[in-house]
């Protein structure tokens, strides 16, 4: 009798040995495989991973940097700050008043002279307020105003005398200590009594000493259109409202503009 | 008819009241402009031409408390926004000057705008001074010209004090501003 068992384990440890170095030899080429693979592979990955790192590196860089660059501002602004507190930096804001509203102010009246009598003597009456007409900035002195419109009355010819008095005593006491404060009351005087050319002349000479003081400017400008100079006044005024932004110098030069003032 | 008629008649008196207060103020008679304005103040509190017009002559005549009213009716335009920031400043640096004169109140630690009225110009100064002992009579230099000089002092009333500003021009009184 045949042992059937037997010679089956026999067949299959037979059949496993068989097969035991070709599966061995496929095993070890597929390792070899993998490892020729990854062995070409790697640098590549390497590679993509170190120019990954590199990225990410410099998007970290430039987060950083771009935390930085606020800082550096804040910074900046912190100085700024602590120079706006130093007390000896004169820089303030500074408020300008806006007189704009007045260009819409519109006189429907004639500008009443105000030719109050006063009580005291008229004599002492040297009031050197002006009287503007419809905007126009015409400086007529009240004295000057009786005057030129009641020139036959006797005692007013005597105002028109102390008045002449007075110019000639602050003329001398100009020439004496040259102040502009002087000169440029000489010229609204001169003004005012209609002789536009002392009136530029002694604006002019206020200018010289000072530039800066507005109403000498006006003066000047108001005396150049009376001579017949408009252009020149208008030129004037431009170059000094450039200078200085004046209003009035603004108001006035719209006024010789648009022909209110003449 | 007849509420049209009152309508017409209270609009040509309000116009003719600014038209009034404009050549006061043309004429220089700031005080006059001041007054005439004050008195019809209520009527006219919407107009703000008329309100910045009566302002502007108050400050020209130091009535400077005056400047209260305007500094809360100027609200609408741009310009007027800018007014009432200019007057309130005024109005604050002339209050502040009036008790660090009075009461020695330290005003070196304050840092406010300025403008070009004479009152910012004696507050920038006095402030600079920094704490000091109080002087009957303090004088100031321009920072712009040197031939223009100020001198501050209080004279005391029976009741009331009041801060007294003189400008000078070359040793030359120019003009004298109380305030209280």
């Amino acid at each position: 009798m045949h042992n059937i068992h037997d010679l089956e384990k026999r067949w299959l440890n037979y059949k496993i040995k068989s097969y035991l170095p070709h599966a061995g030899a496929a095993i070890t080429t597929l390792l070899l495989l993998i490892y020729i693979y990854k062995a070409i592979e790697a640098p590549k990955i390497k590679e993509q991973k170190s120019v990954i790192k590199e990225e990410k590196i410099k998007q970290v860089e430039q987060v950083v940097l771009e935390k930085k660059e606020p800082l550096k501002e804040v910074i900046q602004i912190k100085i700024e700050l602590d120079k706006d507190n130093n007390p000896d930096d004169d820089k303030v804001l500074i408020l300008n008043p806006s007189l704009d509203f007045m260009k819409n102010l519109r006189i429907s009246s004639i500008a009443t002279h105000e030719l109050e009598t006063e009580k005291t003597n008229p004599l002492q009456t040297k009031d050197l307020s002006s009287i503007e007409k419809n905007t126009n900035i015409k400086d007529i002195n009240i004295e000057e105003e009786k005057i030129y419109t009641e020139e036959k009355a006797p005692t007013l010819s005597l105002i028109k005398q102390e008045t002449m008095d007075d110019i000639n005593h602050v003329i001398q006491r100009f020439r004496k200590n040259n102040n502009p404060a002087l000169s440029l009351f000489i010229a609204k005087k001169y003004y005012k009594l209609k002789d536009y050319h002392k009136a530029y002349n002694y604006a002019l000479v206020t200018n010289g000493i000072n530039k800066n003081i507005d109403e000498s400017w006006i003066i000047f400008s108001k005396s150049l259109v009376k001579l017949g100079k408009k252009n020149m006044a208008l030129k004037t005024l431009t170059q000094y409202i450039d200078q200085s932004n004046s209003t009035n110098a603004k108001i006035l030069f719209n006024d010789i503009k648009s022909g209110k003032f003449k | 008819m007849k509420i049209l008629l009152l309508i017409l008649v209270w609009l040509s008196l309000s116009a003719n009241i600014k038209d009034k207060m404009f050549n006061f103020y043309q004429n220089e008679k700031y005080e006059k402009a001041c007054n005439l304005g004050y008195s019809a103040l209520d009527t006219n509190a919407r107009d703000e031409e008329y309100v910045s017009l009566y302002a502007f002559a108050c400050l020209k005549s130091d009535y400077i408390d005056r400047l209260g009213m305007p500094i809360s009716l100027l609200k609408f335009a741009k310009e007027s926004r800018s007014n009432a920031a200019y007057f309130s400043v005024i109005l604050m640096q002339k209050k502040l000057l009036y008790h660090a004169l009075v009461d020695g109140y330290d005003l070196s630690e304050l840092k406010l705008p300025t403008t070009n009225y004479v009152l910012s110009k004696i507050f920038d100064l006095y402030s600079k001074l920094g704490k000091h002992e109080a002087r009957s009579v303090y004088l100031f230099d321009d920072k712009n010209n040197p031939k223009i000089t100020y001198k501050l002092y209080l004279v005391n009333d029976k009741k009331l004090s009041k801060m007294v500003i003189e400008e000078y021009y070359d040793t030359i009184s120019i003009q004298r501003h109380v305030y209280w």
